[in-house]
């Protein structure tokens, strides 16, 4: 199926999850926060949140300057 | 204080009172009302105008650093004759010179896990506007650990971040979004940043700060992460949502309803 990643296009099984996602394109967690069609999903609901045809995944970083 | 408003305050504000949402009733809660900016950089030189413009009673201002030439770029409630010069300290005098009616309490020390909680005590609502993780951390422990709201601007090259926690029973704190932090964050010294980005954030802490403080809009109710790409000019608005294992606030009383 297809999701959005970042704005891109990509293509996953059905079957993946937040979690699975992220390794399988080896994104580091450090830092790293994760939303799906607009709502940041929090760390420990990677594992548990499966991916549904169209989702827009952004990926993004905590930020500190200032 | 003597809550009601002067007749130079009914001028001075007239502009703004104007607006239904605010009024004469808002302006009396900006007059009361106490905020504690963290930082007086990029983001808390127009936080920091912008909340003494509007008339909030108190500004508690903290920062230990001075100001540098290479700070003058986006730092700008400080002049060139004011470069060696304590950011706090010399930030209320500016501020104080621009709107008088403001009461200014400068800490110029650095925030430390031994003066945290007694600096957001003392306040309705907390400006984090700081240039590192590790007292953003800090800030977000105490602002749950006593339920204070905090307003957290972040920006760096030309992105920027915006962080609305009311740190209500069903609003997350900054370690529900961001689980783990890097020790070695990314720095204005090192990567450099726009200093109209960081002008907008620090005014967007100022706006959210307005209208927390005079109860316009949903934001007591609705934890927010604004994202900002100033090269594109795109905005992406976030819901945020409680992490149940979060390892600062779970468990915390923050998390439980009889807190209210």
């Amino acid at each position: 199926m297809r999701i959005k990643l970042n704005n891109e296009i990509v293509e996953i099984e059905s079957s993946f999850t937040l979690q699975i996602l992220l390794d399988k394109y080896q994104i580091s967690e450090t830092g790293l926060a994760a939303a799906i069609n607009d709502t940041v999903i929090p760390h420990s609901s990677w594992a548990s949140t499966t991916l549904s045809e169209h989702d827009e995944i952004t990926l993004f970083q905590a930020i500190a300057g200032g | 204080m003597n809550v009601a408003l002067s007749q130079p305050e009914q001028l001075r504000y007239a502009r703004q009172m104007l607006l239904p949402e605010l009024g004469e009733n808002g302006q009396l809660r900006l007059k009361q009302a106490h905020v504690l900016i963290i930082g007086m950089g990029g983001l808390g030189c127009p936080a920091a105008m912008y909340l003494a413009a509007a008339g909030v009673g108190s500004l508690v201002i903290v920062d230990f650093d001075t100001v540098e030439r290479s700070n003058l770029h986006r730092q700008i409630l400080y002049q060139e004759h004011q470069i060696g010069r304590n950011k706090a300290q010399q930030g209320a005098i500016n501020l104080h010179a621009m709107a008088p009616d403001v009461s200014y309490q400068v800490v110029r020390e650095k925030v430390t896990a031994d003066n945290v909680f007694s600096l957001v005590s003392n306040v309705d609502l907390v400006l984090d506007c700081t240039d590192n993780i590790h007292t953003r951390l800090l800030i977000n422990q105490a602002c749950v650990n006593l339920q204070r709201p905090l307003i957290s601007g972040a920006a760096i090259g030309f992105k920027g971040q915006l962080l609305t926690l009311p740190m209500t029973v069903n609003s997350p704190c900054y370690q529900c979004i961001y689980h783990s932090t890097p020790d070695d964050q990314s720095s204005c010294l090192q990567d450099g940043v726009m200093g109209p980005l960081v002008g907008v954030i620090g005014s967007m802490q100022a706006l959210q700060a307005i209208k927390y403080l005079s109860q316009i809009g949903s934001l007591h109710q609705e934890a927010k992460l604004h994202r900002f790409n100033a090269i594109d000019m795109q905005w992406q608005n976030l819901a945020l949502t409680v992490d149940p294992n979060c390892p600062v606030c779970a468990g915390k009383p923050l998390r439980s309803k009889d807190a209210y």
